[in-house]
């Protein structure tokens, strides 16, 4: 119904965004590719090396800064996911009298910005004496991540059929039996969801990190990628190196998962 | 749930002793087994929900509540605090360096929210009047920026952005015969560097709007697009007439989500400008860290850490009341 030029032109257009969005991540994927030591600005090259990611991986310590973010967005995802799934059944299905209160301070802490609360987080853990260690990293993440996931999981065990869960307490399943084996069956997209926002809210991190972390040694990937910018500014291959090395692990989920990343969005929107 | 909010006759009831009219034995036995039940279910609803209690009370509650009380103090961090009341906050609004943050978040606002969701809403108008194929590929790739780790896009712009080179803008501007050999610092010079952010923004959230208001305008019944076209309406009335008003609450998520997301640019700055040239970029969220940890006024980073929770609270619900009240 519409022209042929009307069609085109759409096409067109979108292909233009495509490329725009594209074109940033394709010179850093290229100028990584470039020969070690360019320090000619980004530049694209026919001759292609890895040399660049062999030397962000040795020299530039990324090895150890990967090493570090695994540890902290696995100890994160898999605490806050078991926490929040608990939390979230109770609220939504056990309702014991004042777990609508849970509901609304978790609804709350995931208003809450990182900016207001790192100021107090850094104190509190100075006097517990565990800055600059994974604690500083893992436990405020972890919190963020019950606050945002109670909710979620909330949303999603609210919508399983009341019956479902009756009939298995009339079989005489025990509460860790009904919520593990037959409710978290049922809210698995839910769950993988969950998993993948707090995965790429604790991999990209970086505030939390800057601020609990002065060691280099347990420098997570952005920390570690922002200080090698400053000691490398000049050095464009080694630096997009470790930039493809920082974004890549949440670029593989992503496309894996974009089902899941795309669902998550509108947990902000849920909110309102 | 039910047996409280009965309230007490019908909780008396329920419990069958000092009912008036007696319960058969069989009812009460299945009554008592009912609440014994129901009374596991809360033990264990409990259980289940203690480890996030613990969790938000020592690390979500309580240090907001530490932030007010330092909000309210003058205190470097290592020696004895004393009280300034309300100083810190209006601070916020006398500090030209505080005040002029703030009015770079507004600035900001526009391009990481109102920018990007114009572009996404002409966008999915237009792909809905064509139907055209493979939309799949083009929303993976359209939100493909959103998944980046926010140092490495900061880097890659400021390269993009550099005075020269080749496949930087200004390399490509003077490729073109647009420009000369050496352009515009744009993310270095006072004129240009918050624009310059701001466009790394809306490139950045043009695809989280995008895909959030795809589904809404393909819900849309196609009835209504025609019986509007049948009534003479040309392209904009319809825009304005049908595409805005139906997605209203997808637009405003996606404003709100943006917005928010607008509050907390510190790694995009910290990385892309450190608030500069001079305080061309300084934003509430790089104004806090530096506070905080480097110039050790605990005081004014928590006050202005507090304001930033109250305008992300306002906005929300300011967002949605306004929604709500056209619908």
């Amino acid at each position: 119904m519409m022209s042929r030029t009307e069609r085109a032109a759409c096409l067109l257009l979108l292909l233009a965004a495509a490329v725009v969005t594209l074109y940033p991540l394709a010179t850093l994927v290229a100028a990584a590719l470039s020969s070690s030591g360019n320090s000619g600005g980004i530049a694209f090259s026919w001759h292609m090396s890895l040399s660049a990611f062999r030397y962000a991986w040795d020299n530039g310590d990324f090895s150890r800064y990967m090493l570090n973010t695994a540890i902290v967005t696995v100890t994160v995802v898999a605490v806050s996911t078991v926490i929040a799934v608990m939390a979230g059944y109770s609220v939504a299905l056990a309702k014991p009298p004042g777990a609508r209160w849970v509901l609304y301070a978790a609804v709350f802490g995931f208003m809450l910005p990182v900016e207001a609360l790192i100021v107090p987080w850094y104190y509190q853990f100075r006097d517990v004496n565990i800055v600059n260690t994974y604690w500083s990293m893992i436990l405020p993440q972890v919190a963020q991540s019950i606050a945002f996931g109670t909710f979620w999981m909330y949303v999603a065990f609210r919508s399983v059929p009341r019956s479902l869960s009756e009939s298995a307490r009339i079989d005489g399943a025990s509460p860790v039996a009904l919520l593990w084996r037959i409710l978290v069956p049922t809210v698995a997209p839910a769950v993988k969801t969950m998993a993948a926002l707090v995965f790429l809210w604790t991999w990209n991190a970086f505030l939390l990190p800057l601020v609990m972390v002065s060691n280099s040694s347990l420098y997570t990937v952005t920390v570690g990628l922002s200080s090698f910018q400053g000691a490398h500014f000049n050095n464009y291959s080694a630096l997009a190196a470790g930039s493809c090395l920082a974004a890549l692990p949440v670029v593989v989920v992503y496309l894996f998962a974009q089902r899941s990343f795309i669902a998550g969005l509108f947990a902000g929107s849920l909110v309102e | 749930m039910t047996a409280l909010s009965n309230g007490p006759a019908a909780a008396d009831t329920a419990r069958g002793g000092r009912a008036p009219r007696a319960n058969p034995p069989a009812a009460e036995a299945t009554a008592r087994a009912r609440r014994r039940r129901r009374g596991r279910e809360w033990l264990s609803g409990y259980l289940f929900l203690a480890p996030a209690v613990l969790f938000l009370a020592v690390l979500i509650i309580y240090p907001l509540g530490k932030a007010v009380q330092y909000s309210l103090q003058r205190w470097d961090g290592i020696g004895p605090a004393s009280y300034v009341g309300l100083s810190n906050y209006t601070q916020i609004f006398t500090d030209p360096v505080e005040r002029g943050s703030l009015v770079n978040l507004g600035i900001l606002l526009v391009f990481y929210s109102l920018i990007p969701t114009a572009l996404a809403l002409a966008v999915v108008a237009m792909v809905r009047r064509v139907r055209v194929r493979g939309m799949g590929f083009f929303r993976v790739v359209y939100f493909l920026p959103q998944v980046i780790v926010t140092v490495v896009v900061a880097i890659v712009w400021t390269w993009l952005m550099a005075p020269s080179g080749t496949g930087t803008i200004n390399g490509i501007l003077h490729a073109i015969g647009a420009g000369p050999a050496t352009g515009t610092p744009w993310l270095g010079s006072f004129s240009t560097a918050l624009p310059a952010v701001g466009l790394i923004a809306a490139w950045l959230d043009f695809g989280l709007c995008f895909v959030l208001l795809l589904p809404g305008i393909q819900r849309i019944p196609p009835e209504i697009y025609d019986a509007a076209r049948v009534d003479g309406a040309d392209v904009f009335r319809e825009f304005f007439r049908i595409t805005v008003p139906m997605l209203r609450r997808d637009i405003g998520a996606a404003i709100t989500i943006t917005a928010v997301a607008a509050l907390q640019s510190f790694t995009l700055i910290y990385q892309a400008t450190n608030g500069g040239p001079g305080y061309a970029t300084m934003v509430p969220g790089l104004l806090i860290y530096r506070d905080a940890f480097q110039l050790g006024s605990v005081g004014a980073a928590s006050a202005l850490g507090i304001a930033m929770t109250v305008i992300i609270f306002v906005l929300t619900f300011g967002i949605r009341a306004l929604i709500e009240r056209n619908a």
